[in-house]
């Protein structure tokens, strides 16, 4: 008989290693995937911990998922601010502007490109990130962690039908991506 | 046609989580030590809550006792002065300044007695 300390620490390494891939997925970052997942523990650890354990994989997700959106409206706060400077920084030193500068790497790839790429891990990684936030959680939760529909719902705080529509256009767009990678 | 379609799903669907399944067997070991960290961190929050339930709720006590303390103090603060005779100070300086027999403030109200007692007689 597992005491509640070694039933959540067995339940957290079962579960951190999809969350960190889930959260990389959507952030592109690893530091930031990291501190997410560390978030989503301490909120699953410390509010429902003494919660029956057969909860906690919602309640984990859940707070992962919730972690990830404010993820994106950090983000989104933080861009707006930074081309707000930029915008401002530019009227002042626009003759300073170098054009180089200015130009687009030509290492760099954007998600369309990379479905192309060979490694599938990254093609796939690529085709995820095109979709809207809501839809890569739906389409994560289910195909690859396998939760129901309505735990799916109970996770994203929507309805069953909209976790359907979600899941659906997510398939869709991925094959749609991945046909010519995964024929 | 339709099963058909089902069939490449299905297909498409096992090859999606193979890959990422690959994703998450592949992970560096530098991210993997620092899930095993942030895991860590965690569960020690987990031990160390019943050690602060444990204080907070005798914290908790010891406002309680604390402020039923102060409650019982307000109350008999309240109620002292009715059975307390309080002088002023000026008061006491005419009576040191004065030049009575001190006996004579001690007899006060025999004093004012006496005084009534002869404007009612006349």
């Amino acid at each position: 008989m597992l005491d509640s300390g070694q039933s959540m620490e067995r339940f957290l390494a079962s579960v951190e290693r999809r969350a960190f891939r889930m959260a990389q997925i959507a952030t592109n970052s690893t530091d930031d995937a990291l501190d997410i997942v560390q978030e989503a523990m301490l909120g699953l650890v410390k509010r429902y911990g003494a919660k029956p354990e057969e909860e906690w994989k919602p309640l984990f997700y859940r707070i992962l998922t919730n972690s990830i959106r404010d993820w994106y409206r950090r983000t989104k706060v933080r861009n707006r601010w930074r081309s707000w400077m930029q915008k401002i920084g530019n009227a002042n030193d626009a003759e300073a502007l170098d054009p180089i500068e200015s130009l687009p790497d030509p290492d760099a790839h954007n998600p369309e490109d990379q479905v192309m790429i060979g490694d599938s891990v990254v093609a796939l990684d690529a085709a995820i990130r095109t979709l809207p936030p809501r839809q890569q959680q739906a389409f994560l939760l289910r195909a690859w962690e396998g939760l129901s529909v309505n735990e799916t719902a109970v996770v994203m705080k929507c309805s069953a039908g909209s976790v359907k529509t979600h899941y659906a256009r997510a398939l869709r767009a991925l094959r749609k991506l991945l046909e010519d990678h995964w024929p | 046609m339709s099963q058909n379609n089902d069939n490449n799903e299905s297909v498409f669907l096992e090859r999606v989580r193979g890959t990422l399944d690959d994703s998450v067997d592949n992970l560096d070991a530098d991210t993997l030590s620092r899930l095993t960290q942030a895991r860590h961190r965690a569960l020690e929050e987990e031990k160390s809550r019943p050690y602060q339930r444990r204080h907070s709720f005798w914290f908790s006590l010891a406002g309680l006792a604390a402020a039923t303390a102060v409650i019982f103090l307000a109350i008999f603060l309240a109620r002292e002065p009715s059975g307390v005779q309080y002088y002023s100070g000026i008061e006491d300086v005419e009576i040191l300044a004065t030049s009575e027999n001190p006996e004579f403030f001690v007899d006060l109200e025999f004093y004012a007695w006496v005084a009534e007692e002869m404007d009612d007689a006349s």
